[in-house]
């Protein structure tokens, strides 16, 4: 690895986070917050920025990344990023202890949604200036799309190092190109992504009836499939159908694959319905919701607000967002269970969700068919086919091992979880909740509970897990080959 | 610029890898699933699996929206129909490579050009050219024609014994020679420096000549005094190329050809009539003694072996022959033979075509043509209007950016030497090289 050039790319890269940070200033002041705060906020802003100039200024010199580069460049990016956007956390005093403000950030640029907060000084979210929550719902967003993604798109001499750094940090098996260069199509998913965010502000604003902030944060939690709210309840403080159906649809949206959106914002529509991906991703979710509004039928005793809270919850935890517009640790055992397995299977490749995405499940499926069938005819030519077109064996076998070293990582990650929780099921679900950066977990965890009971230590595994998540474990686990560091 | 091109081979990748740096947007089509994989890796593209004369593949390239179609792969007929499908399209542009003489020297009737292929590459006489041009001026590291042929560029390497090394253009020991050419820039070290009467030249760097053809000959044989023209030529190989070769140098210089094989050095010597066809091994060294090797000798190998067509040629030198030049396949070779220095000149095919497709592409820029290859350097080509301002002005008083200079003044269809004492009338048309950084502000004192 290249330290110097991945250095200099991480730099500029914080010096974007140092400026958005200047821009939650400005908004704070707007926004009639304290002004120390707006003070801590710039504060956080000079010391990032400083800090990202003179890493610049060492590093300065030519750009070539390798591919080893580019996965150096996306992992301690996302450190880098994650370091030193807890500051205006720690600078404010709203999280006073650095692991917690690392986790609270990195679960924010991850789109994870766990939370430490609200806690100690400031028992409910509606006392933390908005400045801060702000902060917290731009890093939502910048993680989204991916901050470096941005970088590619916008930095013009990244060159053939953008598609190396694109490769790293989009997440799904195989990576399509709208555009033949990369920047261009780095460039396309951002305006798309911009865009959709654009036209959900607008509703929350004027058809849901939120105020200016309210309708941004939730926003960019929707499209990054996030989960921060701005409200201790979440979405369940509003109480409203309207705000739910915006965020269902716009929820929604953000786990499908971009290149769809693009498609179809170019005229292209019948895309969505020919690909397969979508097709399962949506059929899923509407059995999974029918069976819970089913299961759930008893609590409610109505059959719309059952569908309601059903269809909601369910592609809050499909999508990885993790809202909540009922405390669904009440609801059955099945239920709950089924939650948990949604949890797994998270959004559809190239979009913004995590998860182990739907694509991997389905060639995942359709391999283990194939097995069987083969099993039993051993002459036949069996080929996994995606759609009408056959998957490349070693795509195959790359998701089989993605498989294994995900769920490794869930065992180990568990296990060591159980310290730092009271039950099992805490312990199990907080790893589940993380790793595929959904939010909120079950029992300790739950949606109506934080993280900030769990110990710096649990904080600490369940970050990195954050981390191994939205990067796909290869990248991040590339880090630890002892030959990733030689020249 | 969006641009398609047909073929993963190594002409595909070579000219894919300029074209990236020139920031195109680049579509690939190749058949074969690895060797996309592998290109993928290392160059910013978009790539489609399929054979590039298939409609469902161009459609799924979205040819449409190509502004230029290159078809570079092995076969000819996929190339050709490659681009007949593409100009039938709309792809405004379309090169195609073609080996077989049979499409290129057909009757008119069949013309590929009239049927919407506005380039015919064929990759072994773009390469039996540039080794021609070479052999004719063995000094020049690198050489081209300019204004149809009227001026030619070349490049010329400054070491410890060339005459120019330590001096300026000022203090130069032969003013007469270059007084009516100009320098037009100096390579030293990866940057560009533009020459000017106090530039000391060094060992090491690439100085860049432009004048009319005879006036760089000259010069040439001034700066490389060991380098005389060359009396004798020996051609190791009979393929395609060797023939090519001998069939164009056999007029002017004694040539000698070896070949193995019975049956092609037969075909050479009917096809050949004052070369002597010698059937001999190349690689020993009693062929090399019979040949009659003098210090006036150059020695050409291009047989299809690389590893031998190298030792062929430091065999030669062993000899006493002067200038050696090497067909080289396998690009990766090239960068390590030429810092060793073993050899004076390397020729590749792959290179040659890369090198014809891209000065068709800049050539075809009505005003601007970047042509020095890896130079940020652009040469524009303006012509002085009557009701312009600069006519009647001497070349020293327009006022120019330090980053260009005036290479060359073509009045009346005649190459007129650049000095600064010209006096420019309405109609000239003047070949200034630039910096590209100022190529704004040049366009802003000539064009306004």
């Amino acid at each position: 690895m290249n330290k110097r050039v991945v250095l200099h790319i991480v730099s500029i890269m914080t010096l974007f986070i140092g400026i958005a940070m200047s821009v939650c200033a400005l908004l704070s002041r707007f926004w009639g917050d304290p002004v120390t705060t707006q003070l801590e906020l710039l504060q956080s802003s000079a010391i990032t920025m400083v800090f990202a100039a003179t890493l610049f200024f060492l590093t300065r010199g030519d750009v070539n990344l390798s591919r080893r580069d580019g996965f150096g460049v996306v992992t301690f990016g996302w450190i880098f990023a994650s370091a030193f956007g807890a500051l205006p956390y720690l600078l404010s005093g709203v999280i006073p202890h650095p692991a917690a403000a690392f986790f609270e950030t990195i679960s924010g640029f991850t789109t994870t949604g766990a939370s430490v907060l609200p806690a100690g000084e400031f028992p409910t979210l509606e006392c933390i200036p908005r400045g801060i929550l702000f902060w917290r719902a731009l890093t939502h967003w910048f993680g989204g799309m991916g901050v470096l993604v941005l970088c590619v798109a916008i930095l013009p001499f990244l060159g053939v190092g953008g598609m190396q750094i694109y490769r790293a940090e989009m997440p799904g098996p195989s990576k399509d190109r709208l555009t033949p260069r990369i920047a261009t199509t780095a460039k396309l998913l951002w305006v798309v992504y911009a865009l959709l965010t654009l036209i959900e502000t607008l509703l929350l604003r004027f058809v849901g009836k939120m105020n200016w902030f309210d309708s941004l944060c939730h926003t960019f939690a929707t499209m990054a499939t996030g989960g921060f709210s701005t409200r201790t309840a979440s979405i369940a403080a509003y109480n409203s159908l309207t705000i739910e159906c915006i965020l269902i649809t716009f929820m929604f949206l953000a786990a499908v694959n971009f290149s769809l959106h693009y498609y179809a914002l170019t005229g292209n529509l019948s895309r969505y319905f020919k690909d397969p991906e979508f097709r399962f991703y949506l059929l899923f979710w509407v059995i999974c919701a029918l069976f819970i509004t089913a299961n759930i039928w008893p609590i409610y005793r109505s059959v719309g607000e059952s569908l309601r809270v059903s269809f909601f919850q369910t592609i809050s935890v499909l999508t990885t967002t993790g809202f909540v517009s009922a405390d669904f640790d009440l609801w059955p055992q099945p239920s709950r269970m089924l939650l948990v397995i949604m949890m797994f299977v998270g959004g559809c490749a190239g979009s913004t969700g995590g998860g182990i995405k739907v694509v991997r499940i389905m060639i995942m499926g359709k391999k283990i068919t194939k097995e069987i069938r083969q099993f039993m005819r051993p002459q036949a030519v069996l080929q996994v086919k995606l759609g009408s077109k056959p998957v490349e064996a070693e795509v195959v076998s790359n998701i089989a091992a993605f498989f294994t070293i995900f769920i490794l990582v869930f065992v180990i990650a568990s296990f060591l979880m159980t310290f730092f929780t009271p039950n099992l099921e805490s312990a199990a679900t907080s790893v589940a909740a993380t790793l595929g950066n959904i939010g909120p977990g079950l029992n300790a965890v739950g949606p109506t509970q934080n993280y900030a009971a769990i110990p710096v230590p649990g904080q600490i595994i369940l970050s990195i897990c954050m981390l191994l998540g939205r990067l796909e474990l290869y990248t991040v686990l590339v880090l630890f080959l002892p030959s990733f560091w030689k020249r | 610029m969006r641009i398609l091109i047909i073929g993963a081979g190594k002409a595909g990748r070579q000219l894919t890898l300029r074209l990236c740096e020139e920031n195109h947007s680049v579509v690939m089509i190749d058949i074969d699933p690895d060797v996309l994989t592998e290109a993928e890796d290392t160059l910013d593209i978009l790539t489609v699996c399929g054979s590039g004369s298939s409609p469902q593949v161009l459609e799924e390239a979205q040819v449409g929206k190509c502004h230029l179609c290159i078809a570079v792969t092995d076969c000819d007929e996929v190339n050709i129909l490659a681009c007949l499908f593409a100009h039938a399209a709309g792809v405004p542009r379309n090169i195609a490579r073609v080996a077989s003489p049979e499409y290129i020297h057909a009757n008119n009737a069949y013309d590929l050009t009239a049927m919407g292929i506005d380039l015919v590459i064929n990759q072994k006489q773009e390469c039996a050219n540039e080794m021609f041009q070479s052999l004719s001026m063995p000094g020049a590291i690198e050489a081209f024609d300019l204004l149809a042929g009227r001026a030619l560029v070349a490049g010329f390497r400054v070491n410890d014994t060339t005459p120019l090394n330590g001096t300026t253009p000022a203090t130069c020991q032969r003013p007469d020679l270059i007084q009516d050419i100009r320098m037009i820039a100096v390579h030293r070290d990866g940057k560009l420096i533009i020459p000017y009467g106090s530039t000391l030249f060094q060992s090491g760097d690439l100085v860049y000549i432009l004048g009319e053809r005879g006036r760089v000959k000259k010069f040439s044989e001034w700066v490389c005094p060991h380098l005389k023209p060359m009396e004798k030529v020996i051609i190791a190989g009979g393929g395609d190329l060797g023939l090519m070769l001998a069939k164009l140098i056999e007029d002017t210089v004694e040539c000698v050809l070896l070949e193995k094989d019975e049956a092609r050095a037969l075909l050479c010597s009917s096809e050949l009539s004052k070369t002597l066809v010698l059937r001999a091994d190349a690689l020993a060294e009693s062929t090399l003694t019979e040949t009659g090797i003098t210090n006036r000798t150059a020695f050409v190998a291009l047989t299809g072996d690389d590893e031998d067509n190298i030792m062929n040629c430091l065999m030669a030198r062993k000899h006493g022959v002067v200038f050696t030049v090497a067909q080289i396949t396998r690009t990766d070779y090239i960068p390590v033979i030429e810092s060793l220095n073993l050899i004076d000149r390397i020729v590749s095919p792959y290179i040659s075509t890369t090198h014809a497709i891209l000065h068709y592409l800049r050539s075809q820029k009505i005003k601007a043509a970047a042509l020095l290859h890896n130079l940020p350097g652009e040469l524009l080509d303006v012509i002085i209007q009557k009701e312009s301002k600069l006519c009647g002005k001497k070349i020293r008083e327009i006022k120019m950016p330090r980053q260009a200079i005036v290479a060359t003044v073509l009045r009346e269809h005649e190459v007129v030497a650049a000095t600064g004492d010209l006096v420019l009338a309405a109609d000239d048309r003047l070949v200034i090289f630039t910096h590209q950084d100022v190529v704004k502000k040049i366009q802003s004192v000539f064009l306004k």
